[in-house]
C-alpha cells in the first residue's frame, strides 16, 4: 500500500515535470494539460502533493503571480532531472519492447 | 462537494496552508471536480501531516486538536462528510429492502452488475459495514460536547447539546442503516 502510494506520487511528479517542460503553468492548467497528454487526471490533493515535493527539491519554482494564479516553471535542475528520467525510461522501454517482441 | 473539499483543506498542516491554500482553493473553485477528489484530498492531507517537519507527537496533537475544534466550528460540514461516507451503504440497504421486503426488485437488479465486483472485495465490504458507525460518529461529535475540568479540588463536568438539523438527519440515517444491517446479520446467523 505504502509502496503503491509512493509509486503514484513519483508518477505524479514526473507528469507535473513533463507538463511544465514547455512553459510555466498554474495548478489548474497543469491538471488540464496532464489529462490531455496522458489521459490521467490527477486529483487536487495528488497534484499539490507533487508540486510541494518538486518545489522543496528545487526542481520547480513559482513565478510572479498572474492575477489570482501562481504559475510554476521548471528550474534548470528540474529540466536536467527530467531529461535523465526520460532517458532512463526510454532505454528501459526499448529493452522491454525488444524482449516483448521475441 | 466544493464546500466539503474546502473544509478538508483545513486538515493540511498550517505551514502547508500558508504556502498553498489560496491557489489550492482557486483550483477547487475553478476545477472540474469528481467524487474521487474527496478521498484524494483527505489522504493527501493526512500524508502531508505525517511528512511535514516538526516533532511527530506535536504534529499529531495539533492535528487532533484542529480536528476536534472543527467539530464545533463546522458541525454541518462534518455531518456532510458523514453523509458522503454512509451514502453507498444507505443505497445498498435501501435497494435490498426494496427487493427482499417490498418485492420491488428493479432498482436492485439494475445496480447489482455494477456493484457486485466491488462489494465482494473484503476491504470494500468492511468499509461498507463500518461506514454508518463512522458517519454516526462524525454527525454526533458536535451534537454532544462533554466538558470535564478540575476546579478547587472538585471534578466538574458538563454536557452541552447543540444539534443542527443536518447532523440529526445524518445521525438518524446512520443509526437506521446500522440497525437494519444488525437485524439482517441476526436473521442470517442466529
Amino acid at each position: 500500500m505504502a509502496r503503491t502510494a509512493g509509486r503514484e506520487a513519483a508518477d505524479a511528479q514526473l507528469l507535473v515535470l513533463i507538463s511544465l517542460a514547455p512553459e510555466p503553468k498554474h495548478g489548474h492548467a497543469i491538471m488540464l494539460d496532464i489529462a490531455a497528454f496522458s489521459g490521467h487526471r490527477l486529483g487536487p490533493g495528488t497534484l499539490y502533493g507533487a508540486i510541494e515535493r518538486l518545489e522543496s527539491a528545487g526542481l520547480i519554482a513559482p513565478e510572479p503571480r498572474v492575477g489570482r494564479r501562481l504559475p510554476y516553471r521548471l528550474t534548470e535542475t528540474g529540466r536536467a532531472f527530467l531529461a535523465r528520467r526520460l532517458a532512463t525510461i526510454e532505454a528501459l522501454s526499448r529493452v522491454g519492447m525488444q524482449r516483448v517482441a521475441r | 462537494m466544493r464546500s466539503v473539499l474546502a473544509f478538508l483543506v483545513r486538515l493540511y498542516p498550517a505551514a502547508w496552508r500558508r504556502r498553498y491554500e489560496a491557489e489550492f482553493r482557486d483550483l477547487i473553485t475553478d476545477g472540474d471536480l469528481r467524487p474521487s477528489d474527496l478521498p484524494d484530498v483527505f489522504f493527501s492531507a493526512l500524508r502531508a501531516r505525517l511528512t511535514s517537519s516538526g516533532p511527530r507527537p506535536e504534529r499529531m496533537r495539533t492535528a487532533m486538536s484542529q480536528l476536534l475544534q472543527s467539530t464545533t466550528t463546522h458541525p454541518t460540514r462534518l455531518a456532510t462528510v458523514g453523509l458522503v461516507i454512509v451514502l453507498p451503504t444507505l443505497l445498498l440497504v435501501t435497494l435490498s429492502i426494496l427487493k427482499y421486503v417490498v418485492g420491488f426488485a428493479g432498482p436492485f437488479d439494475a445496480v447489482e452488475p455494477f456493484a457486485s465486483p466491488w462489494v465482494t472485495s473484503p476491504i470494500v465490504e468492511t468499509a461498507l459495514i463500518l461506514a454508518p458507525y463512522v458517519a454516526l460518529l462524525l454527525a454526533a461529535m458536535p451534537v454532544v460536547q462533554l466538558r470535564i475540568g478540575w476546579h478547587q479540588s472538585r471534578l466538574n463536568g458538563s454536557i452541552a447539546v447543540s444539534a443542527p438539523a443536518v447532523n440529526l438527519v445524518v445521525a438518524f440515517l446512520s443509526l437506521a442503516v446500522a440497525g437494519v444491517m444488525a437485524l439482517y446479520w441476526v436473521a442470517e446467523n442466529l
